[in-house]
């Protein structure tokens, strides 16, 4: 972890890592669109808007991803002033809170035909809405400052603070009575159609390659800020 | 042909599947446009201020060290 701490080193191993995850992300919606939209059956209840789940869950499972990844790397920024660890924490947030509107906007279209409304205050549906506003409040937090440490300070505490929302979304489908239908894997097994499972599992591989390969771009664009900060302020001396 | 309208059709829910696959892809090249444009500029901006040592992955320095690069004094503050 601490060989990674150095920006630079991180660079150099994440331009090596960058073309594999292209490479996977493409392959996987390759694959994943074709057999999601074509070759996958239709819902016996739900007919073809089954296929939204698609776009739907794996949106739903990033922008978990997302801010876990958010909240690790808030952790490690605060308790060892990991630099990098706070980089990927804040390259992070942008394509998180993509992922949970996408979730969101998506689920709204499959619940306007399924469920007769496009919104219903149940558990997951809000605690998923405030997911999103935490990643709206993450990232202006982080510019709110005159002192852009104190910024990702404030921010990497509020991504911590957020955190309780993760669980609280994960397990409202068990808690609470909710509109929102139950996890589809359990321990009971998996309720789904097998034939379902292969494009939503291609679709979730696009997605967190497509992650990583956002991710890092991001890294490098805060790395190349913070040489620009320098080199201003080498010229200003 | 037909059965390609069909496919288009969606069982009747056309306007919430495309609609749905249409928003992810405005989302995944939205963010990917918007973190690649933040890379270009500011490479960009750091051309312009330091011409000379403009590749972001050069070697294993840290980034003090490249800061103090453009300084040509006799001592330099010793950063790690």
């Amino acid at each position: 972890m601490h060989a990674l701490a150095n920006p630079n080193r991180f660079l150099k191993i994440a331009a090596a890592v960058q073309p594999w995850a292209v490479g996977l992300c493409i392959l996987c919606f390759a694959l994943g669109l074709p057999i999601g939209l074509v070759f996958s059956p239709p819902d016996y209840q739900q007919g073809d808007t089954v296929r939204i789940m698609y776009i739907h869950v794996p949106a739903a499972w990033m922008g978990l991803f997302c801010y876990a990844a958010m909240a690790i790397g808030s952790a490690s920024y605060l308790i060892w002033r990991h630099p990098v660890a706070n980089m990927l924490a804040r390259a992070s947030a942008p394509v998180g809170a993509m992922f949970a509107g996408l979730c969101l906007l998506t689920g709204m279209l499959w619940g306007e035909p399924m469920w007769g409304t496009p919104w219903v205050w149940d558990a997951r549906l809000t605690s998923m809405l405030v997911l999103f506003f935490l990643y709206l409040g993450y990232m202006a937090l982080g510019d709110a400052f005159d002192s852009p440490e104190q910024g990702h300070k404030a921010a990497a505490i509020l991504a911590l603070v957020g955190t309780v929302n993760l669980p609280i979304i994960k397990f409202s489908v068990d808690w609470w009575n909710t509109l929102h239908q139950p996890s589809i894997f359990s321990m009971a097994g998996v309720s789904v159609d097998t034939a379902m499972l292969p494009p939503l599992f291609l679709m979730v591989g696009a997605f967190q390659c497509y992650y990583i390969v956002v991710v890092l771009m991001g890294v490098r664009a805060q790395v190349l800020a913070a040489k620009v900060r320098a080199a201003r302020l080498m010229q200003s001396v | 042909m037909d059965s390609f309208s069909t496919f288009i059709d969606m069982g009747g829910y056309a306007v919430f599947v495309w609609s749905s696959y249409a928003l992810a892809l405005l989302g995944l090249v939205g963010v990917l446009t918007f973190t690649r444009r933040a890379v270009r500029t500011r490479q960009a901006e750091l051309d312009r201020l330091r011409p000379s040592s403009a590749n972001p992955t050069s070697g294993g320095d840290t980034l003090a060290d490249q800061a103090n690069v453009s300084l040509d004094k006799g001592t330099q503050t010793g950063e790690t």
